[in-house]
C-alpha cells in the first residue's frame, strides 16, 4: 500500500509537470488541444493524489506501523476518528493534505473554466501546476509519508522494521476543533493560490481589466472565509485546550497564519475600488502575490525550524527550498508586473481625498501595516541573532503593544468608511452621518469614565465600538426606512429584503459588525482575573463573584489515557448554580504526555474557566486554577456573525451568476477593453 | 404614519443595541476589584515579562505544562522575592543576568532592539507619505489609459493583407 501512495504521488508529479509544459506550449502555438490535455492532466493528477490520500488513511486505519508516518503519529488504542486524523499530524502526512487540497482547487478551476476564458486559461493552469509540482517534489523527495521504517542489523544490513505499537498521536491534537482546524486553515492558505494564478495570466495576456478579479471574488471570498474560521478554531482549541485562559498567544504559527488574513482583507477591500472605479490596478496585482507569497512564507515558517514554536514542524531541509521558491515567485511577479505597468493604469481619477475611494487606501494602509507588525515582531528574533548573535523572544507583550493602536485605528475606519460616498462626500452629509455615532460613542466614553475606568485603551476601543456599531444600524435603518416607504413592506421584511437585494453591501456591514463584536470580546481582556490553589475534597476558593468547593477528586481510565478530575461546586450568592470537572489526562502511548481538560461556564458577560494543574508538590492536594475572563463570549459570537455576513456575501445573484455564466470571449474582451456604462 | 412607525421601531432597535453596548461596557467596567484569593498584579505582570525556559517558548503565566522543569521553580522564586518585597524590575532583572535576554517576553528599548518597537509606526508614517503622494497624484487628470493589445493576426490573414497592400 505504501509503494502505491508513492506511485500515485509520482504519477501525479508526471501529470502535473506535464500539465505545466503542455499549457504553455499549447499557448505558445495556439493549439487548443493542447491546452485541453494540460487540464484533463491536471485533474488526472487530482484524481491520483486523492488515491495517494486514501493510501495513507488506510494505512492510518489498518495501524501498519512498518510506514514511519504511522508509527510516529498514532498507536493502537487511538480511536478510529483520531487515527485518520492523524494523517496531518505529522509533517509528512500534512504536506500531503496541503498537495491533495492544491490539486483539488487546480481540478475546480480548470472544470468551472472549461468553456471560460480560453485565452487566460492556459496560463492559470500552468501557475497552478507550477505550484502543485513544488509541493509534490518536496512532499517525494524530501518529506514522503510513505517511508517505511529500516533497522540495522549488527552486519550492518538493513531491513524493515515494523514496531509492536505507534508513539500515538500529539495528545494536544485529540479534541474536535483540532481536527478540522487545520484542513480549515489549509483551505485558507492554499486557496489564495486561485487569484494569484487568474492575476498572472492576466498579466501574461494583458487582460488587466476587472475580468481576473471578478472571476476569483468568490474564490478570494471563500478562501479568507476558511482562514478566517480556521484562526477562530486555532484559537477555540487554545482556549479550551491548553489550559492557561488565552485564545491567542502570538506564536509564530498563529502570526503566520494572520498575515495572509489580514493581506486577503486588504485585497477584498481595495478590488472593490477596481470593480467600481477602475482604480488600484497595480495595487491589486501586487495585493494578491502578496497575501498569496504570505501564505507560502506561513509555511516555510511551520516547516523549516526557523523560528521556535509549539505548532511548528522543525524540517530544516525545506526551509531553503521554500526560500528559493518565494524568491523565484516575487521576482517573476514583479518582473511582470513592471513589464505591464502601461497596462495597468487608472481608468478614473480621484476627485476627492474625502470620498470612498480614499477610505479603502487607508484602510489597505492599515491593514498591511498590521500584516508588517506581526511579520516584524515574527521574525525579529532571527534578525536579532543575525545583528546581534541573541535570539530573543518577542511574546505578547509586543505584539499587543504594537497591535492595539493599530487595531484601533482600524475599527475607527471600519466605522468611518462606510460614510464616505464614493468620488466626493460633502461636508454637510458628513455631518448628519457622523451626527449620532459621535453623539452616542462620546455618550458612552462619559459614563465609563463616571464609572470610573481609566484605562485608555479600554476606553477608545468601547468608544469607537459604538461609534461603528451606530453607524452599522444607520446604515441598515436608512435602507430599509427607503424600502418600507417604496413597497409597504413591514419593518423586518424590509430589512430582510434590502440585504438580499445587495448582498455585497449589507453583507459587508454584517462582516462589519460582527469586527465590533470581536473588539468587545477581545476589550474583555483587560478585566481578565486569575486565582490558585491547593485543594483537597471540602476546600473553597472564591474568584469574583463565585465560590468554588471542591466536592470529589476521582482518578479512571479511558481506552487510551489515564485521568484525573476535580469536582467542584461553584456558589454564586450563596446558591449553587453549576458543577465543574476539570480534568487532567495522561496519554499512555505518549510517554505520559498529559493535557488540560478546562471546565469551562461560559456567558455573554464573562466567562468562569477552571483548570486542574494536577497533585501539589506534596502530592497530598490538587492544584486549582480558575479565571474570570469577560466578554470572551462575544469573540465566538462576533466569529459566527462574521461567517453569517461572509455567506451573505457569497450568495449567488441569480442575474449576475446567469450572466457570468453565459460570458462569451467576446463579451469578456469587450469589458477587457473598457466598453463600461460606469 | 408609516414612515413614523419606521422610524420609532427603527429608533427602538438603535437605543436597543446602542444600550446594550452601553450596559455591557458598564458592566465590565464596574467588575468587582481583585478578591483576597487572585494572583497579585505584581506576581501577573512578573510572569508576563518573563519567558519559561525549558523550549516551550511561552511566557512565565502561559507555560501549562505540569510540574516544568523551568516554569515551576521560576514561579516559586517570583512568589518568594515577591513576598519578601523585591520589585518587580529588579527580580526580572535578576533573571536577565541569569539567562541572557531570551528570558525576556519582549525586546527592550535600547540599542538594535528599539527598532523592534518603532519599525511598524514608521512604517505606518512612510505608508501616510505614500497614500498621501498616491492620492495626489491619482487626483491629476489620468493618462489614457493602454488598450490592451488584440490578439495577433493570423498569419494567412496577415499574407492576404500584405497582397492587398501590393494591390493597392
Amino acid at each position: 500500500m505504501s509503494n502505491l501512495g508513492t506511485f500515485c504521488l509520482l504519477l501525479a508529479l508526471c501529470l502535473s509537470l506535464y500539465g505545466l509544459f503542455a499549457s504553455l506550449l499549447g499557448a505558445a502555438l495556439k493549439q487548443h488541444r493542447i491546452v485541453r490535455s494540460a487540464e484533463r492532466a491536471a485533474i488526472a493528477s487530482c484524481a491520483s493524489i486523492l488515491l495517494a490520500l486514501v493510501s495513507l488513511l488506510y494505512l492510518l486505519a489498518t495501524s501498519d506501523f512498518s510506514v514511519e508516518h504511522v508509527a510516529q503519529s498514532t498507536s493502537r488504542d487511538l480511536p478510529l476518528f483520531y487515527k485518520l486524523a492523524a494523517l496531518w499530524g505529522a509533517h509528512d502526512g500534512s504536506m500531503l493534505l496541503w498537495v491533495f487540497v492544491t490539486a483539488v482547487f487546480s481540478g475546480i478551476v480548470v472544470f468551472q473554466n472549461r468553456f471560460r476564458y480560453r485565452d487566460m486559461m492556459p496560463y492559470v493552469v500552468a501557475v497552478l501546476m507550477f505550484n502543485l509540482s513544488f509541493f509534490l517534489i518536496l512532499n517525494i523527495f524530501l518529506s514522503n509519508p510513505f517511508d517505511e521504517l529500516v533497522q540495522v542489523l549488527p552486519g550492518g544490513t538493513m531491513q524493515k522494521f515494523s514496531p509492536p505499537d505507534g508513539r500515538g498521536l500529539n495528545p494536544l491534537l485529540q479534541y474536535w476543533a483540532m481536527v478540522i482546524h487545520p484542513p480549515i486553515l489549509y483551505l485558507g492558505f492554499i486557496g489564495f493560490v486561485v487569484p494569484f494564478a487568474f492575476a498572472i495570466a492576466a498579466l501574461i495576456t494583458r487582460q488587466l481589466g476587472d475580468t481576473w478579479i471578478r472571476t476569483t471574488r468568490r474564490w478570494t471570498l471563500v478562501t479568507w472565509l476558511f482562514l478566517g474560521v480556521g484562526l477562530i478554531l486555532g484559537g477555540k482549541w487554545a482556549y479550551v485546550e491548553l489550559g492557561w485562559g488565552g485564545y491567542w498567544g502570538w506564536d509564530p504559527v498563529e502570526n503566520s497564519s494572520l498575515m495572509p488574513w489580514l493581506a486577503g482583507t486588504a485585497f477584498l477591500h481595495s478590488v472593490i475600488v477596481q470593480e467600481r472605479k477602475g482604480m488600484l490596478k497595480v495595487w491589486n496585482v501586487l495585493l494578491i502575490v502578496i497575501t498569496y507569497l504570505l501564505g507560502i512564507f506561513g509555511t516555510f515558517i511551520t516547516r523549516s525550524g526557523i523560528i521556535n514554536s509549539v505548532h511548528a514542524f522543525a524540517d530544516s531541509k525545506l526551509g531553503v527550498f521554500f526560500l528559493y521558491y518565494m524568491l523565484l515567485v516575487l521576482g517573476a511577479s514583479l518582473y511582470l508586473i513592471i513589464d505591464r505597468l502601461p497596462y495597468l493604469k487608472s481608468e478614473r481619477r480621484l476627485d476627492s481625498v474625502l470620498s470612498r475611494e480614499s477610505a479603502f487606501l487607508f484602510n489597505n494602509l492599515l491593514l498591511l501595516v498590521a500584516c508588517f507588525a506581526v511579520l516584524w515582531g515574527t521574525m525579529f528574533p532571527v534578525l536579532s541573532n543575525w545583528v546581534e548573535g541573541t535570539k530573543i523572544t518577542v511574546g505578547p507583550p509586543f505584539f499587543n503593544n504594537v497591535g492595539v493602536p493599530i487595531g484601533l485605528m482600524l475599527l475607527l475606519l471600519t466605522g468611518v468608511g462606510p460614510l464616505f460616498a464614493w468620488r466626493k462626500t460633502s461636508v454637510e452629509s458628513l455631518k448628519k452621518a457622523f451626527l449620532w455615532p459621535v453623539i452616542l460613542a462620546l455618550l458612552l466614553c462619559v459614563v465609563l469614565l463616571a464609572a470610573g475606568m481609566r484605562s485608555f485603551y479600554v476606553l477608545v476601543s468601547f468608544t469607537l465600538s459604538m461609534f461603528v456599531l451606530v453607524t452599522i444600524v444607520q446604515e441598515f435603518w436608512k435602507g430599509t426606512r427607503v424600502r418600507v416607504r417604496k413597497t409597504g413592506e413591514n419593518f423586518a421584511l424590509a430589512m430582510v429584503n434590502l440585504t438580499l437585494k445587495n448582498k455585497r453591501r449589507y453583507g459587508g456591514y454584517i462582516v462589519h459588525l460582527a469586527v465590533v463584536l470581536m473588539f468587545i470580546g477581545l476589550t474583555g481582556n483587560a478585566f481578565n482575573r486569575e486565582t490558585s490553589q491547593a485543594m483537597v475534597p471540602g476546600d473553597e476558593m472564591q474568584i469574583g463573584r463565585y465560590t468554588l468547593k471542591m466536592t470529589e477528586y476521582h482518578e479512571g481510565e479511558a481506552a487510551n489515557y489515564q485521568y484525573g478530575r476535580a469536582t467542584l461546586e461553584v456558589y454564586s450568592g450563596g446558591k449553587l448554580i453549576r458543577t465543574m470537572q476539570p480534568e487532567k489526562r495522561f496519554y499512555k502511548a505518549s510517554e505520559g504526555q498529559s493535557t488540560t481538560e478546562v471546565a469551562l461556564y461560559s456567558k455573554p458577560l464573562e466567562d468562569l474557566y477552571v483548570v486542574l494543574a494536577g497533585p501539589s508538590n506534596d502530592g497530598k492536594r490538587y492544584e486549582i486554577t480558575a479565571h474570570v475572563n469577560p466578554l470572551v463570549w462575544w469573540v465566538w459570537f462576533g466569529a459566527a456573525v462574521m461567517v453569517a455576513g461572509t455567506l451573505i456575501t457569497l450568495l449567488p445573484d441569480k442575474r449576475s451568476s446567469f450572466a457570468n455564466a453565459q460570458l462569451t470571449i467576446a463579451e469578456a474582451a469587450e469589458i477587457e477593453m473598457g466598453v463600461k456604462a460606469r | 404614519m408609516n414612515s413614523h412607525a419606521t422610524d420609532r421601531r427603527a429608533h427602538s432597535a438603535l437605543s436597543g443595541l446602542g444600550g446594550g453596548l452601553l450596559l455591557l461596557c458598564f458592566w465590565a467596567a464596574a467588575a468587582p476589584a481583585a478578591t483576597p484569593g487572585d494572583i497579585s498584579r505584581a506576581y501577573k505582570e512578573t510572569c508576563d515579562r518573563l519567558v519559561c525556559q525549558c523550549g516551550c517558548n511561552e511566557q512565565l503565566s502561559v507555560c501549562a505544562m505540569q510540574n516544568c522543569s523551568s516554569a515551576t521553580p521560576m514561579r516559586a522564586e517570583i512568589r518568594e522575592r515577591l513576598q519578601k518585597g523585591d520589585p518587580v524590575d529588579q527580580i526580572v532583572d535578576s533573571f536577565v543576568a541569569r539567562y541572557g535576554k531570551k528570558v525576556l517576553s519582549a525586546p527592550t528599548t535600547t540599542g538594535f532592539d528599539l527598532s523592534a518597537w518603532i519599525m511598524p509606526f514608521v512604517i505606518l508614517c512612510l505608508g501616510l507619505v505614500v497614500v498621501v503622494w498616491v492620492a495626489v497624484r491619482m487626483a491629476r487628470p489620468a493618462a489614457e489609459a493602454v488598450q490592451p493589445e488584440l490578439p495577433p493576426v493570423d498569419p494567412r490573414v496577415e499574407e492576404e493583407l500584405k497582397e492587398f497592400e501590393k494591390e493597392i
